[in-house]
């Protein structure tokens, strides 16, 4: 297990770089659900001010 | 009749809905891809003879350089439509694709920077191939800035589309930058006219991860471009028949 993670010394370089990745991925999939969350409670909220009219 | 499909995509709630029902056909197929590329590229490829274990970065390097790429030139194609065709769903694509292709370009560099540092001795070289990435990068910001400074959504679209139709220019340099000039990083091994230059043993991990990857982008494309497209839509009458069903 430590040779694996020791990646033949190139550690400090191979899983920063697999963190970053992942870490962009993970963001992508919070900001979309972010706009399409915020998108929704816009709707609903112009839906109920239409139905207080 | 040859061209409704063309036409029913212009149409935003059939957009909407065709776009929430395709996504998780396209997350779960990516993120069992990505896993199965990530356990191939660590673990099972071996070691290659002359970089060691440090050239297994280009797993996530190489699919994030394709989908920089890719997403430019897509948001350009969609940039043209909208012009021509003054399609909105077309902006809506390109706006909802920016800030995905942005991050992916930001990851290309900072893990090709993380690559460079023990093959090249240097974290950043102003080669051929990182400036034009780098270019591509500020491309992506540009576009999304100037998307922002407009408060008329219209003319954000087409000013938008205009600079992403004339930064395109920049994807063939940054592909054939190690080819036209001198260049630290290294040719092309998967992408070009003739047999890859990798054994298979370290080629189909690579080719799972940008499979995977494709497939990650087309799933938060269309989480981003369902809100994106109730953004525009908002005072429509299928917006509120959507909300309140």
């Amino acid at each position: 297990m430590m040779r694996f993670l020791d990646m033949g010394g190139y550690y400090p370089w191979v899983w920063p770089a697999y963190l970053v990745t992942l870490g962009v991925m993970g963001l992508n999939i919070y900001w979309a659900k972010r706009l399409l969350a915020r998108a929704r409670r816009a709707a609903v909220r112009r839906l109920q001010m239409q139905e207080e009219q | 009749m040859a061209w409704t499909w063309f036409h029913r995509l212009a149409s935003p709630p059939h957009v909407y809905r065709t776009a929430g029902r395709l996504a998780p056909w396209f997350a779960w197929p990516a993120a069992i891809l990505i896993i199965a590329g990530l356990i191939g590229g660590l673990w099972l490829a071996p070691p290659d003879y002359q970089q060691g274990d440090a050239y297994r970065i280009m797993y996530v390097h190489a699919p994030s350089a394709w989908l920089s790429l890719m997403v430019y030139t897509l948001m350009a194609v969609a940039g043209g439509i909208g012009l021509i065709w003054r399609m909105k769903v077309a902006h809506a694509v390109a706006a909802a694709a920016a800030p995905i292709g942005a991050s992916f370009t930001f990851a290309t560099l900072v893990t090709g920077s993380l690559w460079g540092k023990p093959m090249w001795g240097t974290y950043w070289q102003w080669d051929p191939r990182l400036t034009s990435e780098l270019l591509l990068f500020f491309l992506y910001l540009g576009y999304m800035g100037l998307r922002a400074a407009f408060e008329d959504l219209q003319r954000a679209d087409r000013v938008s589309a205009v600079l992403a139709v004339v930064g395109v220019v920049n994807v063939p340099i940054i592909h054939y930058s190690v080819v036209w000039w001198n260049s630290l990083h290294q040719g092309p091994s998967v992408m070009y006219l003739g047999k890859p230059t990798m054994p298979p043993s370290m080629l189909v991990p690579l080719l799972i991860m940008f499979l995977g990857f494709t497939l990650f982008f087309a799933a938060v494309l269309l989480m981003r471009l369902r809100g994106e497209v109730l953004n525009r839509e908002r005072t429509a009458r299928w917006v509120t028949e959507e909300i309140s069903a």
